[in-house]
């Protein structure tokens, strides 16, 4: 049996500050004709090509992404290749293509906003890569049919809370706002996360401050699972979608936090990437 | 290098505006930076030269359109209201006591008019369910004035404090708050970066926050200056009104606040009880085209206020020992109502244009403007709102009622002018000023600038200085 | 020859009544006894004799004659 997760030595987290005041610094956007947004990444080795539409039906990834490869790029301990990966919200498929190209198997591309699922695709052949490694799940988490766990699970879910004045019917706010206090993706996934996850399977989390760290670490514990927190991001709020109803989305923010369910201060905040397995697996896994 | 401070709300300007707004947003749970001059004796400072007196009711003017006086007593009575209990908040915060002396008096001396002011006063307390007791001037403590009073007005629901004391207490809880971070310096200017906004301070410090409150006074915009973000925030128009003041050692007991009615675009005299016994006296009012805050109290000024003061008030005051001279400057906008609230640029709040009713209206102040970054949106049509619609007088129009107010202030207290003189001399005022304004003469063009720039009726006494100084 | 530093001279002269050729290029307008007022009555007399315009904001920053003199210097002379 393989085993996907890392090794049991707890080394402490890198931790990484992108400079206040700018967007998309891990993966600058440049704009291509048509008004597409086009961009580079270079993940374990291999470099990667993203394209959206940039008309704002595709998120194009934000550092709050991004930070999830960036956190992998550091710590190889989490193996993909011939790993059967869920990408859970795929947006773009920054996740799905960085994961074929280390060498995955396959890769479920699930994204309730159908464009994402599409995009996804588009850029696994953009990058030259077989969309026959792709299974495409244009669903909800909540509701998708599970024919077998997965062996990775990639996930930067949603974490703004919700108000009327900015959350429309927009298919990018279902990737930036989850419910009323920005927890609902993160809600379902731990709800369902024991018949997703194969037996050795890793999810790897991109957990933002804004969502109640400890609340999720303290229900895995509960639920027999261990988080490991390989990498602490110090970045801005990217509110570019928001600016002008900010100020609508921050004074929800203030209450959270004044209920110490989230944390920032300013506009800055942290993305924590987390690799969670189930506690009673074995420690020093072997590929 | 220095550190960037990030902070949810930065506040530029720590005069009793922006210490009071801090401390209501620390209290609302945001972390604040504070950048501004700690040290006490801050020159040109408008909190620091205040008396101070809650002025509810004693601010009214007869002149005043009804309007008008129905939202400024309105909003002062509310600050009133909750103003013993937000010093006990303060005291109870500071460990320091803060005591408020309760009652003012006005005085009506020679001029004709005063009366009718006394009863404008009287019956915006009254309509209000409040107390305005009419007495014999000698029954008012502190008062012997050179010219005979001849009226006196109590007010107890007014009151006088010290103003540094409550600045010095939200200094120390400030100081001390985990949640407060305090940038000794002046602030040299203000700029976004992304979606933060960047307050830079003369020490090289920079503070990174998503909202900015500028509570600096006359000193707005010097900061602000031009460009985009200046542009966004459209900010009404802020002027100051430069006022001199002195502590002094009296040989007399003032145990309540004692002062005269607003009159000749000046706001009077006052004696406010101070702490040991001191005496405050206030103050000089001229209208400011520019507030260069290095400007030292001339003898001008303070001649003025002891001359105005022996002459209204107490005569005591040429025997009483000089303990401080301050100058402030008050800052207002062309309509004379405050400024509070969120600005044309949704992360950027105003508070100030207070103009003489700064430390009654602090905590009101504080409240709108944290609401409006806790609750956006919640006082969008309040009649403070830097939002609203200033309409600029045309100097014509303005002229036919205030010309008289011009006459008033030439004559000066005592000051008499033969029977139907006073008529003569105020239409005369106004078509010479009305006339010096059409033209092209540099005369002309001179008065067009001022009062452009300034179209109040504190404008007028600087027009008639202007026009009279081209030969 | 630059006729413009002349000309301010003798504008403050007469804002003043201070002798043209006794005004230093280092003297503060406040040290010539200049009030805001006066300021007002130097932009105004600028833009009447020299056609520059002097806004309000510019005439906070202007605080020696040097620095009036470095303002209105033609435009194609400024550095």
């Amino acid at each position: 049996m393989s085993i996907t997760h890392v090794d049991g030595a707890a080394s402490a987290p890198t931790r990484f500050t992108l400079s206040a005041g700018r967007g998309n610094v891990l993966l600058p956007a440049s704009t291509a004709p048509q008004g597409r947004l086009v961009g580079e990444y270079l993940f374990r080795g291999h470099r990667m090509r993203l394209e959206t539409s940039g008309d704002g039906s595709v998120l194009f990834p934000t550092d709050v992404g991004v930070s999830l490869l960036a956190a992998l790029n550091h710590d190889a301990v989490v193996r993909m290749a011939g790993k059967r990966v869920l990408d859970i919200g795929c947006g773009s498929g920054l996740y799905t293509v960085a994961v074929l190209l280390a060498g995955a198997a396959t890769v479920s591309a699930l994204d309730v906003n159908p464009a994402c699922v599409a995009a996804a695709i588009e850029n696994v052949a953009r990058n030259g890569l077989d969309v026959d490694r792709v299974q495409s799940l244009p669903v909800d988490l909540a509701t998708v049919t599970i024919d077998e766990p997965w062996d990775l699970l990639v996930c930067n879910p949603p974490h703004f809370p919700h108000d009327p004045v900015y959350a429309g019917d927009d298919g990018v706010q279902a990737a930036l706002v989850g419910g009323m206090d920005g927890r609902a993706l993160y809600n379902v996934l731990l709800a369902r996360l024991d018949e997703l996850l194969a037996p050795d399977g890793v999810l790897v989390l991109a957990h933002s401050s804004l969502t109640d760290i400890a609340r999720t670490q303290a229900a895995l514990t509960a639920a027999g699972y261990r988080s490991r927190t390989v990498q602490i991001c110090e970045l801005d709020i990217p509110l570019r979608r928001f600016a002008e109803h900010r100020d609508v989305l921050l004074a929800h923010l203030y209450e959270l936090r004044n209920q110490n369910r989230a944390r920032f201060t300013g506009l800055r905040f942290e993305v924590h990437t987390l690799a969670i397995t189930r506690a009673s697996d074995q420690e020093g896994g072997v590929g | 290098m220095v550190d960037t401070i990030y902070a949810d709300v930065t506040v530029v300007g720590s005069g009793l505006l922006g210490l009071s707004t801090a401390f209501e947003l620390v209290g609302r749970g945001l972390t604040v930076a504070v950048v501004g001059p700690r040290t006490g004796a801050y020159t040109g400072q408008a909190s620091r030269a205040a008396g101070a007196m809650l002025t509810v009711f004693s601010e009214v003017e007869s002149s005043h359109p009804a309007e008008r006086v129905a939202v400024e007593v309105a909003e002062r009575l509310a600050a009133r209201d909750g103003y013993q209990a937000w010093l006990e908040q303060i005291s109870a915060a500071s460990g320091r006591r803060l005591d408020l002396i309760g009652g003012v008096w006005v005085v009506a001396n020679g001029y004709g008019d005063d009366a009718v002011e006394l009863k404008a006063i009287a019956a915006a307390a009254e309509t209000r369910g409040h107390h305005a007791d009419f007495a014999s001037p000698r029954e008012v403590p502190g008062l012997a004035p050179q010219i005979r009073a001849h009226e006196a007005l109590w007010l107890p629901y007014e009151a006088s404090l010290d103003p540094g004391a409550v600045m010095d207490a939200l200094a120390a809880v400030l100081h001390a708050h985990p949640r407060c971070t305090w940038v000794d310096a002046t602030a040299t200017g203000v700029h976004e970066q992304g979606e933060h906004l960047v307050v830079d301070a003369a020490d090289g410090g920079s503070t990174m926050s998503a909202h900015l409150v500028l509570a600096a006074g006359a000193g707005i915009p010097a900061v602000l200056a031009e460009g985009e973000l200046a542009e966004r925030v459209d900010a009404p128009p802020l002027r100051s009104g430069r006022g001199v003041s002195l502590v002094v050692r009296a040989p007399f007991i003032v145990p309540a606040a004692v002062r005269t009615p607003n009159r000749g675009f000046a706001c009077g005299s006052h004696l406010v009880p101070r702490p040991d016994g001191a005496t405050y006296l206030g103050a000089t009012n001229r209208l400011s085209t520019e507030p260069d805050y290095t400007t030292r109290p001339s003898l001008d000024e303070i001649a003025t206020l002891i001359h105005d003061g022996a002459a209204e008030l107490n005569v005591g005051l040429r025997e009483a020992a000089l303990l401080e001279v301050r100058v402030g400057h008050r800052p207002v906008t062309i309509d004379h109502l405050p400024v509070f609230g969120r600005s044309g640029h949704p992360m950027v709040h105003l508070a100030t244009g207070t103009y003489r009713c700064g430390v009654l209206l602090a905590p009101r102040a504080a409240s709108l403007v944290a609401d409006g970054i806790t609750n956006p949106g919640s006082h969008a049509d309040h009649p403070y709102s830097p939002r609203r619609h200033i309409t600029a007088p045309a100097l014509e129009d303005f002229l036919d009622t205030a010309a008289r107010g011009l006459v008033e202030m030439i004559c000066q207290p005592g000051g008499q002018l033969p029977a139907g003189s006073e008529e003569k001399l105020a239409s005369f005022l106004r078509a010479g000023l009305l006339e010096m304004s059409v033209g092209s003469t540099t005369r002309a063009a001179v008065v067009r600038r001022l009062w452009n720039g300034t179209p109040m009726a504190e404008c007028l006494p600087l027009l008639m200085d202007a026009a009279g100084r081209l030969r | 020859m630059n006729p413009v530093p002349e000309e301010i001279r003798r504008i403050l002269a007469s804002i003043t009544g201070r002798d043209a050729d006794s005004i230093g290029e280092q003297e503060r307008l406040s040290d010539l006894g200049m009030d805001s007022l006066d300021r007002v009555l130097l932009a105004v007399l600028v833009e009447e004799r020299l056609g520059r315009a002097l806004s309000d904001d510019a005439l906070t920053g202007i605080r020696t004659v040097a620095d009036l003199q470095q303002r209105l210097q033609p435009e194609e002379n400024r550095q």
